[in-house]
């Protein structure tokens, strides 16, 4: 058993024991805490106490400390001890400039409570707290109900002497008009609450009886304070939930080894039972980790994390729960990943192992058919997963306030990068398997039976609708193209940016089309939704949140002198609307009115004063009775009440105290219940206010524009896009065919699509823009963004791999990556600088533009003002005589009013109502007009997590000095700045981004460039040094390396012809030393034996046999014995000759005599049957030449050409010799059967021959004599024409 | 046959299953029994509740108004249950008006005091009925 089994099964067992020991120890504890509850309850709360007084006093001290050091520093010293009331720039500036942590702020009065400088928001001062006070006061300022705050009065001393007071405050307490994303209630408690993990409710300013009370460091009451105990079964359940987390983190751990384990038993051996164990493994364990809620159970409350795992923003029942949150579907496309990843892996092993029997055609057929199911099938299941990751979701993937999409559309988007990612590695691992198991290589004619089950299936997908046959198609040939690739062996060097880069890109364009689609069917269904609610009219519930209240009105008791009591009204009002559906609508006002029976108003309240006022209560009584019928109920049916065309008002009327219809039965008084849209949403014809939008706002007709027809004509409409007053005909026509259409319509110039909707007599019509060139861009980029992320992690991961496999730094590095590397980086070096520039560069022309737009504003305003002015009068007059809010409806802006610091009228009195505008000048802009004597400035503002500009003007008097401040808010403009702003940074990005795939693709092909002919070269060179002489291709590039590489060719080419000479040179010096050997050996015995044989010829003549026939053999014999010897000495001679190198007489000779003198010399030889053609010019052929050398070149070239017709019946030999390109030619052609192919290398070697006879030297010598006269020999042969030797010779000058 | 249907099928049936839809998918039912309505609403069965929803259903759980698609807001409503125990639930009263049919109740969170106020919108027609929003209110 291997160390890796012992220390595996270890693990195992530790992880074991641990769960069974942490399951011990939770029913051990769970007992113990039903026994002892209360004490362990007690104890709880005494700790939690504990902690919330030793909180509460390290703010105090760090809000004193602050405190102090700026009442003690000397330049506040010096400007309270020169103040004479106003402010002092010095001071402003420098309380201006304190660092404070969010949620403080700063003041500075003088011993008159006169304010000398401030920084942050404004909170009434607490009575009883003195500036003359010598010493350091705590107290809680309150700001009605809104705001609450700890404050410390901190003296500022000059030798004893009182100064003035530095006031710094934290808020403790908030509250916000609406409930947001952005805005959110504030109270310090929560943050108690969170870290003891009970219930805590803190009440500063008041003291309650029997509550903890929090003092200050000096020992004053400050407030009090309860901890929640929890109920015996909630600590019960609280203490299980603990253990159980501990259970869930160790099970974990467990299944997470267990994994691992599984994994490198299922690299061990190419097993398809192991793969499919790791697979199933993988779905079990992600299924276990479901049952036990990880890591969502991990995550609740404030964790940094919960979002993830809230369904509220994304959750679908696919798969049982696999994408039941954002993180679960993160976490499912993990496990997928892992799994395709396994499949891979067996893929890849699988086609390297050459043991495997191939399977025959049929079943190749079969396996790519299957192949190619399952991947119609995955691509079919991506479609679903990404449909309902639209579909169940309620993130605004669309949204256009910022580029980067937020950290959970950043994980959605992620997650469906990795499951493409999964589906192409998966589906590519299953074509890889099946394509390995083919006998030969594919082809495409036998794949056809799977190129039709895929077209059918792909069809079919299109018919389910999830995916579209065409996109369907475009991963499939991404799959076989994957699946064709050979992989390397080095597969790490795949996780590098230059590879994950653009797969990234790859990915998130492949993503976009299904997103896209998905995000265009919800739109589309939201689109027919609005035109359902638009048809309806009104909000049913708002209606019948009205009737409910009047319901719950007339179930109490009206007898008596109930009206008549001012306080009860305001009970029983106060109680019909605390926690009633009417009062949770948060963007509508609503408001309970008691009328005697006359219609006079007894009581009028509502959830926001000052809304609906006595004088609209009585207005709508009014029409209410006149229009109502309430003689046959108690009563009024509630309407919707409309005096606009988009904005609904909703009341209910009905009598109190008796009912009506009744005989003598007297009302004693009216109810009426009102319920109208949010006032500071919609007020001086400004922009909708979207950052003031509560969480139950229906923002339903957001960026739509709605109509309604009847008969053909417009009776309502919201938004802008209907501006025709008659139905379209082209909509009319095609609503006779269908109740509903679709129309794509182009209205000057603009494209949009409009749904038509007939319903009743009416026809309703929402119109919406089209997705352009620049949305398509702006999706994809926020893909993308996604997609970089899950690439940046895998870079991340491959370089730490690479790094620990030593693969970094890289031991050789071939010229391409480099070169390519450098291209790279080059394009990133150019690339990030120029990003980051841009950004700056939008960012701040951004400002530049607000900051512009708020100047131009102002000057209207001013402009205004001035034509209101009469004659010599000053725009500071106009302003008080003319209301802010008729200026303000004039130009159609928001505009706040300051005279002095303080705020004095705002046109959305509302906003100052409910603490969104403070009412004091920030100190910035009092700095810049005040001191600095500017006209305008900007600064900035902080509204929960939103941040908004705002432009100041100075109006000045007669005499130059700015009595008023006038200031335009950006907060209503603020979405669409933003927008402006995203869609800036979009195009750059864009830019950005095809600047970066062009440099990578430019790199690549440079790269490309510039390596080939240096691997060409170093190949080359490699060949060399193995002795391979190999000619490289020629390089096509007019640069230094092409001609390094000709270079290189030609040298390569001479030294072959060196080796070739120097080769031939050694095989002919061992030949001759050879022939003068045999030569030698050979000749030396055969002139005794010839002359022995002519001896004994002589002998037996002169003995006078007389035998005729033995004298006959003995001639015969001997005669043949002389021949052989003949030979013999011939062969001999020939080997001699070859080997003796004789000394060349050179002459200059006429070649055509010697060629006549040989062929009539050789005449005799011939056989009769060959036929002798000679065709010499007539010119002198002179050539430097041994004339004998010359000679016995044709005989053995002529004698050749007899051998070559001695076989055939007729034959011809033509000998030719002429003047040739600078070369005398001469060439000897015979008609006979030609040289075999095989053959030709091999004729002028020595010792080759095809005849039976002869030493095979006669060709070798011949091309050795006529090399050695600067000629060449070749030849021309073929079976039909017979054979001709050329031979080349120099011109003798 | 058996090696192709061990290398390919299986491998396949793993790998579609770890996507594939074993998906819950609610359904409409016929008929609203009431008394069943106080039933789920007690045991907190968001499965059941969700049963007679729509495609689209809008959810106001403690003032965050959103409208989901049905297996979203199953999931909501779960987690809302999980996180807010129901120890009991008390039928107010029902109003139809157009038509639409409403109905009240209060809501008991275990281990708390709290109540909170629950209100059904259904649309259609008797006896067929889709529910169309929650709306939950803390007293």
């Amino acid at each position: 058993m291997s160390w890796r089994r012992h220390s595996f099964i270890l693990v195992i067992s530790v992880l074991t024991a641990a769960v069974l020991l942490t399951w011990a120890a939770r029913s051990w504890q769970l007992a113990k805490v039903s026994r002892s509850a209360a004490t362990h309850n007690a104890s709880m709360v005494a700790a939690a106490e504990e902690y919330v007084y030793e909180a509460f006093a390290q703010l105090q001290q760090a809000m004193l400390r602050v405190a102090r050091e700026v009442a003690t520093d000397s330049e506040v010293i010096r400007a309270l001890a020169v103040s004479s009331g106003g402010p002092d720039p010095a001071l402003i500036r420098y309380i201006a400039g304190t660092e404070l942590p969010q949620r403080w702020s700063l003041a500075c009065y003088d011993t008159l409570l006169r304010l000398v400088a401030w920084q942050g928001a404004s909170l009434p001062l607490v009575a009883g707290m003195g500036a003359d006070a010598g010493h350091v006061q705590w107290a809680i300022a309150h700001d009605s109900d809104w705001r609450k705050a700890l404050v410390v009065w901190h003296p500022v001393l000059s030798e004893g002497q009182v100064l003035g007071a530095i006031r710094l405050t934290q808020l403790v307490a908030a509250r916000t008009p609406v409930r947001n994303e952005t805005l959110q209630d504030y109270a310090i408690s929560d943050a108690w609450s969170r870290n003891t993990r009970l219930g805590i409710q803190a009440y500063f300013g008041t003291l309650h009886k029997g509550e903890r009370v929090l003092t200050s460091l000096t020992g004053d009451s400050l407030g009090t304070f309860t901890v929640v105990p929890p109920t015996m079964a909630g600590l019960v359940d609280a203490t299980a939930r603990q253990y159980d987390n501990v259970l869930a983190f160790w099970a974990t751990l467990l299944i997470g080894w267990f994994l691992w384990g599984l994994w490198q038993w299922h690299r061990r051996a190419l097993s398809i039972s192991r793969l499919l164990t790791l697979c199933a493994a993988v779905i079990f364990a992600r299924y276990g980790l479901l049952w036990m809620d990880v890591p969502a159970r991990f995550q609740t409350g404030k964790a940094p994390l919960s979002p993830l795992f809230d369904p509220t923003h994304l959750a679908s029942t696919l798969g049982m729960g696999l994408m039941k949150s954002a993180g679960e579907m993160l976490l499912t496309v993990l496990c997928t990943v892992l799994i395709a990843a396994a499949v891979m892996e067996y893929a890849v092993r699988s086609s390297r192992d050459k043991s495997r029997p191939p399977v025959n055609r049929a079943r190749w057929n079969l396996h790519i058919s299957l192949a190619v199911l399952i991947q119609v099938t995955l691509i079919c299941c991506l479609g679903l997963v990404i449909r309902k990751s639209v579909q169940d979701s309620t993130l605004n993937y669309i949204a256009r306030s910022m580029l980067v999409p937020s950290s959970l559309e950043l994980v959605v988007f992620s997650a469906l990068v990795l499951a493409v990612f999964a589906l192409l590695l998966a589906s590519s691992g299953l074509l890889r398997i099946a394509l390995a198991d083919s006998e030969s290589r594919p082809r495409l004619s036998k794949a056809w039976p799977a190129l039709v089950l895929a077209l059918a299936a792909v069809i079919s997908v299109d018919l389910i609708g999830w995916c579209p046959w065409p996109i369907s198609v475009l991963y499939l040939s991404v799959c076989f193209v994957l699946a064709a690739r050979k992989l390397r062996r080095n597969r790490l060097s795949w996780l590098s940016v230059r590879t994950v880069l653009p797969v990234t890109l790859g990915i998130s364009l492949l993503v976009y089309p299904l997103f896209f689609r998905s995000l265009a069917e919800r739109q589309r269904e939201r689109v027919e939704y609005a035109a359902a609610s638009f048809d309806a009219g009104y909000d049913p519930g708002v209606s019948f949140a009205v009737r409910e209240v009047i319901e719950e009105a007339l179930r109490l008791d009206w007898m008596g002198g109930r009206l008549e009591d001012i306080a009860a009204l305001d009970s029983i009002a106060t109680s019909l609307l605390n926690g009633s559906l009417l009062s949770s609508f948060g963007s509508y006002d609503a408001s309970i009115a008691f009328l005697n029976p006359q219609g006079e108003v007894i009581y009028n309240s509502g959830t926001s004063a000052g809304a609906i006022t006595p004088d609209i209560v009585r207005q709508r009584f009014a029409q209410l009775r006149s229009s109502s019928d309430l003689s046959q109920s108690t009563y009024a049916y509630v309407e919707p009440y409309t005096s606009d065309a988009d904005r609904y008002l909703y009341a209910g009327l009905s009598v109190l105290g008796a009912p009506l219809g009744v005989a003598g039965a007297q009302p004693r008084g009216w109810i009426l219940v009102q319920a109208q849209p949010h006032i500071v949403l919609e007020e001086a014809n400004t922009p909708l206010l979207r950052i003031l939008l509560s969480y139950g706002y229906r923002d339903l007709y957001a960026k739509l524009s709605l109509a309604s027809y009847r008969d053909g004509l417009l009776v309502r409409s919201v938004g802008r896009g209907f501006n025709r007053y008659r139905l379209d005909p082209v909509a009319d026509a095609r609503l006779t065919e269908t109740p509903s259409v679709w129309l794509r319509e182009d209205i000057r110039g603009r494209i949009y699509r409009t749904y038509y909707w007939r319903q009743a007599e009416q026809v309703v019509a929402v119109r919406t823009a089209t997705v352009g060139a620049f949305d398509h861009l702006y999706y994809l980029l926020r893909i993308i963004a996604g997609g970089l992320i899950v690439g940046l992690f895998v870079c991340l991961v491959g370089l730490t791999l690479r790094w620990r496999t030593g693969q970094i730094p890289a031991k050789s590095v071939q010229f391409r990556d480099k070169a390519l590397n450098a291209f790279f980086l080059l394009g990133i070096v150019a690339v990030i600088p120029v990003g980051i520039a841009g950004v700056q560069v939008v960012t701040e022309e951004n400002e530049k533009a607000v900051q512009s737009w708020l100047r131009q504003h102002l000057q209207r305003v001013e402009e205004t003002l001035a034509t209101e002015a009469r004659s010599g009068e000053h725009s500071a007059s106009v302003l008080e005589r003319v209301s802010i809010d008729s200026l303000a409806a004039r130009v159609g802006l928001d505009l706040n009013l300051y005279h002095g610091t303080e705020l004095i009228a705002a046109s959305r009195a509302q906003l100052i109502t409910d603490r969104i505008i403070d009412v004091r000048l920030p100190a910035k802009a009092y700095e810049a007009i005040g001191l600095d004597k500017e006209r305008f400035t900007f600064v900035e503002h902080q509204l929960g997590d939103f941040t908004y500009t705002a432009g100041y003007r100075a109006i000045l008097d007669d005499v130059g000095h700015p009595k008023y401040v006038l200031s335009v808010p950006t907060l209503p403009e603020a979405e669409r700045i933003e927008e402006e702003r995203a869609r800036t940074l979009a195009y750059l990005f864009g830019a950005l981004l095809a600047l970066g795939v062009l440099v990578l693709f430019t790199a690549s092909l440079l790269a490309n460039a510039l390596a080939r002919p240096i691997a060409q070269l170093q190949r080359g060179l490699q060949a060399v040094a193995e002795g391979r002489f190999e000619q490289m291709p020629s390089v096509q590039t007019r640069d230094e390396i092409g001609e390094l590489v000709q270079t290189f060719n030609e040298m390569q080419g001479q030294l072959v012809e060196s080796r070739q000479q120097l080769a031939q040179q050694q095989r002919q010096l061992a030949w001759r030393e050879m022939a003068q050997q045999v030569a030698h050996e050979i000749k030396n015995p055969l002139t005794p034996m010839k002359l022995s044989l002519q001896h004994l010829r002589r002998a037996f003549a002169g003995s006078g046999n007389q035998n005729a026939q033995f004298r006959q053999l003995f001639e015969r014999i001997t005669t043949t014995l002389v021949d052989q010897i003949d030979s013999l000495a011939h062969i001999s001679n020939e080997f001699a000759s070859f080997a003796r190198l004789p000394a060349r007489q050179i002459t200059r000779l006429d070649l055509a005599p010697v060629i006549r003198e040989t062929q009539a010399l050789l005449q005799e030889e011939a056989p009769d049957h060959v036929k002798f053609i000679l065709d010499l010019v007539e010119d002198e052929l002179f050539v430097n030449a041994d004339r004998k050398e010359l000679r016995r070149i044709y005989i053995n070239l002529i004698k050749n050409a007899i051998e070559a017709l001695r076989d055939e019946v007729q034959g011809t030999i033509t000998i030719t010799a002429k003047q040739m390109e600078g070369m005398i030619t001469s060439i000897v052609s015979d008609t006979g059967c030609g040289i075999p192919e095989d053959l030709h290398d091999h004729i002028f070697e020595p010792s080759f021959s095809t005849k039976t006879s002869g030493a095979g030297l006669g060709l070798a010598i011949a091309r050795q004599s006529i090399e050695a006269m600067g000629g060449t020999i070749d030849f021309q042969t073929s079976s039909q024409t017979g054979t001709a030797m050329r031979v080349h010779l120099p011109i003798a000058p | 046959m058996r090696a192709l249907v061990s290398r390919y099928f299986l491998c396949a049936a793993f790998l579609i299953t770890s996507f594939l839809t074993s998906a819950w998918n609610a359904h409409a039912q016929d008929t609203l029994d009431v008394a069943r309505v106080i039933e789920i609403l007690a045991a907190g069965e968001a499965t059941e509740l969700m049963a007679w929803a729509g495609d689209r259903v809008e959810l106001a759980l403690l003032g965050q108004t959103r409208r989901y698609s049905r297996e979203q807001a199953y999931y909501v409503l779960k987690a809302f249950f999980h996180q807010y125990p129901p120890e009991g639930f008390t039928l107010g009263h029902s109003l139809t008006q157009g038509n639409e049919w409403w109905l009240t109740g209060l809501y008991q969170v275990r281990y708390d005091a709290a109540r909170m106020r629950v209100y059904l919108r259904l649309g259609g027609k008797y006896p067929t009925y889709t529910l169309l929003a929650i709306q939950i209110i803390r007293m």
